[in-house]
């Protein structure tokens, strides 16, 4: 028997599609979102003996759902289908909604926060409740869990190998990434879910580690509202899928959404202390260069992503970004692909051939990149005001520039760009021409796999929605908000890992004080 | 003016400006259920249908296409579901194209070329609604399309390499179902 599927066929795992009437729970704590936060909150405070309940609004999916197939898997594990965007239309947002969040999806770059971060974050924006040093323990428990490791130079696919060879031979530094996988089996399908479970996403470890410490885990069940009343939050209510009526009562909630939700569901609560909630959230917004090939390259399969380029990283008062490859599958390669009638199906024929790399750009740091702000739309649901702003347009610009001689130093025949039109290279003497292409909203690619802030920490209740030393809301005695929101800028890495070891930090913490 | 206030005025404000416009210049309709369709007007989906014949124009029944977008928007927030009837609409507004492209015929009416002629010119807008509004259209239309494995063999995608002995399902294991499946009389699993 496999010891996962009799985790997940645990009685305290509940279905709220399933229930048969409206639910009222009661628990020790209440964790809302089973992600990178929730899931290392709820299996820290389980194994400590607390009474923990994880509520999620996705489902429960586990290796079988896992098709391979864009079309059947997306509507399953990602908010809004896939199909969510900044509001007005600029960055498509890629975020995970399942138990185990956006760990089920993700392509496993396994980075800890720099340490510049974190003093970044010391020193201007008023985060003093722990050190770096405090972080690294954590850090090695979690890559000791979740098998993170370095890849190894056969299990770097076409599309890096591409990448990897444009950096070496201008002279970019690059490094192999690490990952949170164990056996695996190189598929390519991470983004999808792992077919395998070979990925040791939430979902595969500390969320069985909660249920099996005697976490219960109710899934499928939206919290619509926090209900406050002197000084705490008493209640919990919300939406089972199906519609059915959901009220939970806690001594503590730890709100672990994610950026976007989190800061939504304050907002939908009416706890938007001094006008914080929901501003400065950030996107690490990338832009994409189609290299065209005369080889196959194959994105589709293999490891995702195996080397990145921090060369560009820091630019003084310019925005800097790093360089990573990306998976080429073919719904979302089709849209991606500029163009439309004729044109595009002269692009996108060459599918099999296309090498797909991303300037991912680090915001946050200058005055100039404030973020987005979450607000809500009439329907409750959220939706994020990012307008993006022209020093990162400046940027954009210069990193397409280097993605385009990237691609074609390591043999690109015709490099594209994702504007409306598209910019083709095909040779060095061509790359001037992105300085010349329309670098306005609409008419750019532009995605994000990185959502991060809208309840930012710092010490500065006027500044901050939580506190550093322990993410507890500034005014809400019993509120602790443990997920990616709580970042005051984005990180300059995938930040998948910088928020397991933030959490477990933090869980111990609460632990200790409980 | 956010994308929201954009649609809501365009909307309001062509339907009064082309009362007459729209009843001389109407959409193409296409005879469709209207009880078929989960999220998209029946008008919306004949706009819908034009749009896709033109992003992907090698395909001969577009109505796949744009049924399928109709069970995307079951996913999306329930307001997003409702601007994409909207910006339709607008697209497909006679007087709004009067307005700003000079011409006084919808989109669903017009021939091919003048069809393409109407998408780069919301793609090359000065107004960014217009621009990102020609992204939605074109990129729900190609996801749309090369969703269909048919497709993606046309475009040399192999689907996933699957690996045998390694494809199991164990998702069921452990269940009360399972369990009385697989425990033999008087014994255990």
């Amino acid at each position: 028997m496999s010891a996962l599927a009799a985790v997940f066929a645990h009685e305290r795992v509940i279905d709220g599609a399933r229930a048969s009437g409206d639910l009222t729970v009661t628990a020790d704590t209440c964790v809302i979102g089973s992600g990178a936060g929730g899931a290392v909150v709820a299996a820290t405070l389980a194994q400590a003996g607390k009474d923990v309940l994880v509520v999620e609004e996705g489902g429960l999916y586990t290796n079988k759902d896992f098709t391979m197939d864009e079309n059947d898997v997306f509507p399953k594990l990602y908010q809004e289908g896939g199909r969510r965007a900044t509001e007005d239309l600029g960055v498509v947002i890629l975020q995970g909604r399942a138990v185990g969040g956006t760990t089920v999806v993700n392509w496993t770059t396994s980075f800890r926060t720099p340490e510049d971060v974190v003093a970044h974050w010391r020193e201007k924006r008023g985060v003093t409740g722990f050190a770096y040093k405090e972080l690294v323990p954590h850090w090695d428990w979690i890559e000791e869990r979740l098998a993170i490791a370095e890849v190894k130079p056969s299990e770097i696919n076409k599309n890096n190998a591409k990448l990897k060879e444009g950096l070496e031979k201008l002279g970019y530094a690059w490094a192999p990434l690490k990952r949170n996988v164990y056996a695996c089996m190189q598929s390519g399908y991470c983004g999808m879910g792992c077919p395998y479970n070979a990925k040791r996403s939430m979902l595969v470890t500390l969320i069985p580690d909660a249920i099996e410490a005697g976490a219960r885990l109710l899934h499928r069940a939206r919290i619509d509202r926090l209900i406050e009343s002197g000084g705490e939050i008493t209640a919990a209510e919300g939406t089972l899928q199906g519609g059915k009526a959901l009220r939970i009562t806690a001594k503590r909630f730890v709100l672990s959404g994610g950026a976007l939700n989190s800061p939504a569901l304050l907002l939908r609560s009416g706890l938007n202390d001094n006008d914080r909630v929901g501003l400065r959230t950030f996107l690490h917004p990338a832009i994409i260069s189609v290299g065209d090939y005369e080889e196959p390259i194959e994105a589709s399969y293999g490891p995702p992503q195996s080397v990145a380029s921090h060369h560009f990283g820091n630019r003084g008062d310019e925005v800097g970004f790093f360089l990573e490859a990306a998976p080429n599958h073919p719904l979302l390669g089709a849209a991606t692909m500029p163009g439309f009638g004729a044109a595009h199906r002269e692009r996108i024929v060459r599918f099999a051939h296309a090498a797909s790399h991303i300037a991912i750009t680090i915001d946050g740091f200058h005055d100039a990149t404030p973020g987005g702000r979450v607000k809500l739309r009439p329907s409750g649901a959220p939706v994020l005001d990012y307008p993006i702003p022209e020093a990162l347009f400046r940027t954009f610009a210069f990193a397409q520039k280097r993605l385009a001689e990237v691609q074609l130093a390591s043999g690109a025949r015709r490099v594209l760009t994702t504007h409306e039109p598209p910019i083709e290279m095909r040779a060095a003497s061509d790359v001037s021409a992105i300085d010349r292409a329309p670098w306005r909203t609409g008419s750019v690619g532009v995605f994000s796999a990185h959502q991060m802030g809208g309840c930012a920490m710092g010490d500065d209740p006027k500044s901050a929605v939580v506190r550093s030393q322990d993410l507890r809301h500034h005014r809400l005695r019993n509120l602790h908000v443990i997920d990616g929101s709580v970042f005051p800028t984005s990180l300059g890495v995938n930040p998948q890992e910088s928020i397991y070891g933030l959490a477990r930090l933090m869980a111990t913490r609460l632990v200790a004080a409980s | 003016m956010n994308r929201r206030q954009f649609l809501k005025r365009g909307v309001i404000g062509g339907a009064l400006l082309s009362v007459a416009g729209l009843a001389l210049y109407p959409s193409r309709e296409r005879g469709v259920d209207a009880a078929s369709l989960r999220h998209l007007s029946p008008r919306g989906f004949a706009i819908l249908c034009a749009v896709a014949a033109r992003i992907v124009p090698h395909v001969a029944d577009p109505t796949r296409i744009v049924r399928q977008i109709d069970v995307w928007l079951d996913d999306v927030a329930p307001d997003a579901a409702a601007d994409v009837n909207k910006l339709l609409l607008l697209f497909d507004n006679a007087l709004f194209a009067l307005i700003f492209d000079g011409r006084l015929s919808p989109f669903s009416r017009a021939d091919g070329d003048a069809q393409d002629a109407v998408l780069t010119a919301w793609r090359d807008s000065r107004v960014t609604v217009r621009r990102s509004g020609y992204q939605v259209l074109r990129r729900l239309c190609l996801g749309a399309c090369y969703a269909d494995t048919n497709e993606q063999r046309g475009i040399g995608y192999q689907g996933p390499r699957r690996i045998p002995g390694l494809s199991f399902d164990d998702s069921k294991m452990g269940t009360r179902e399972w369990l009385a499946a697989n425990t033999p009389p008087g014994g255990k699993p």
